[in-house]
């Protein structure tokens, strides 16, 4: 008998498992969350980079410039090809340019946005002398007007052996609605390498204020119910950005949002049969048997004139799929 | 921690937790029976990475009990692991040219193309029951020959042939599955 053969016959339910360490774990959880591409298109990647981060490190030398220079440009382009979230990114953008060094480790925030809704922030590290393994971790969450609750995605690509580039696209939790401008504070406390488990702690402490981009705040009034869920959508909001749907669930007496089996979707397609790709979301409780929240997607692809949104609730194979609505791009119809 | 599959399919973080501390010792060790002497420790992490992260974005797709769940990653790790495998000695048998940057880039993003075809058809393949499932893993996930997969199941290449004859008709259910069946 050959290995593939003997590989082909293993009997999985005889298998005993193997020790795991505490780290391991919390580096694979931590790869998954942050949604590590494979291998292939991680290495091709980084290997079109490389020429680009030779030619950076040559010219911060000089430790008196450096401070002006950033660690890397053009930060969001890294992530083309594996998300559509960047398209229209630099067209956006408002440029911060801050760029701080402490205890050997230089953080960067490049340029940032706030759609009303979430704000994506592109920000580079850079360190003297560590590697900080494939996927550092910071210590601290970024704060919006004073806040540390909503959700957050964090996207870090490794440039070259010192220098990273990355985007954290936060939904906080913004009371009083969608103010027309936040302030932001971010104290990282420290960046931890996962591999290594090694914690490097540094005093970098950023502040700034965005305004919110241009929306065009849509009418839709939608509301449905099904299976005694009333699901309400207000209005969708369209930014050159991304597309926010704040929604308002209400939901029979035996659920409230922290019981609730289903999982809330929304569907995003247009007349050509492109799906939209979903980028954060949040959602939380305002009464027992009530919640409010919001789904951030891409933004429209250019051509398109029209939205299909399906609100859905999965649970396993069950799934309520209430009435599709549809909403026309600002940009055409107001012509 | 109860209910973790409901949670898991609400996309919920602490269920993932669970799942990866509860599974990845029984998902290694699949790895690593088969990847640690034919492609050494690397690869038995980049499996186990990519089986996790398959289940996270495929959590919707999985329908059953905690029992079947462990079946479930468990066949998983299995055929990802025998596909690296298989992916290591072709490239053992071929020699390879030193290729431009560019061309690496284009070339990987490609192999990425393909890579998620793939997993379609190992997730979609796995609403097949038992008995069906390794026999169509086999024969669409891995590509074997009906030659290969006769021996590995101790049944006649004809005996092969007929059964994927008459499991067509399921298949045909299957996306990614029906178009390469057209």
């Amino acid at each position: 008998m050959n290995d593939l053969q003997e590989m082909l016959q293993l009997n999985i339910d005889d298998i005993e498992p193997e020790s795991v360490t505490k780290i391991e774990k919390k580096r694979l959880l931590h790869n998954i969350l942050n949604k590590k591409k494979h291998r292939f298109l991680y290495y091709a990647v980084a290997v079109g980079l490389m020429t680009f981060g030779i030619g950076s490190s040559v010219l911060v030398l000089s430790p008196t410039i450096a401070a002006q220079i950033p660690i890397v440009q053009n930060i969001v382009d890294y992530f083309n090809g594996e998300t559509t979230q960047f398209t229209y990114f630099n067209d956006y953008a408002t440029v911060i340019g801050s760029i701080q060094t402490s205890n050997g480790v230089t953080i960067e925030i490049g340029d940032a946005i706030y759609d009303g809704t979430t704000v994506t922030i592109a920000f580079a590290i850079e360190s003297e002398k560590e590697d900080f393994g494939e996927h550092p971790i910071f210590g601290s969450p970024i704060v919006t007007n004073g806040n540390v609750q909503g959700s957050s995605v964090t996207s870090i690509k490794k440039v070259t052996d010192t220098t990273y580039a990355g985007v954290i696209t936060v939904t906080p939790e913004l009371t009083g609605g969608s103010p027309r401008t936040v302030s932001l504070s971010w104290s990282p406390g420290s960046v931890w390498n996962l591999e290594t488990d090694e914690i490097i702690e540094g005093d970098w402490s950023f502040e700034f204020k965005l305004k919110k981009i241009n929306v065009k705040d849509i009418l839709v009034d939608y509301t449905d119910t099904k299976k005694d869920f009333i699901l309400n959508v207000p209005s969708v909001d369209i930014t050159g950005y991304t597309i926010n749907i704040p929604f308002e669930i209400e939901m029979p007496s035996k659920y409230e949002l922290s019981n609730l089996p289903y999982s809330i979707e929304f569907e995003v397609k247009d007349e050509f049969g492109n799906d939209y790709e979903m980028l954060t979301n949040l959602a939380g409780s305002t009464t027992k048997h009530a919640a409010k929240g919001s789904y951030t997607f891409a933004n429209l692809q250019s051509g398109s004139d029209r939205l299909t949104i399906t609100p859905k609730l999965i649970h396993e194979n069950e799934e309520i799929l209430f009435d599709s609505f549809i909403i026309n791009n600002p940009e055409k119809s107001g012509k | 921690m109860t209910d973790f599959i409901r949670k898991l399919q609400q996309r919920k973080e602490k269920a993932l937790a669970f799942v990866v501390d509860t599974y990845m010792p029984y998902v290694k060790a699949i790895a690593k029976k088969i990847l640690q002497h034919s492609c050494g420790n690397g690869a038995v992490d980049e499996c186990v990475n990519d089986v996790f992260l398959a289940v996270w974005q495929n959590s919707t797709k999985f329908n059953g009990d905690e029992q079947e769940f462990k079946k479930w990653i468990g066949t998983i790790a299995k055929f990802k692991a025998i596909d690296m495998y298989r992916k290591q000695k072709k490239n053992e048998t071929v020699s390879l040219e030193h290729t431009k940057e560019q061309e690496d880039y284009k070339n990987g993003e490609l192999l990425y193309l393909r890579k998620e075809q793939k997993e379609s058809i190992l997730i979609e393949l796995q609403t097949l029951p038992d008995t069906e499932r390794e026999l169509f893993l086999m024969k669409f996930y891995l590509d074997l020959s009906n030659g290969e997969i006769a021996a590995a199941l101790g049944i006649t290449k004809s005996a092969v042939e007929n059964r994927l004859y008459r499991g067509k008709k399921k298949l045909a259910t299957l996306p990614t599955i029906k178009e390469r069946l057209e």
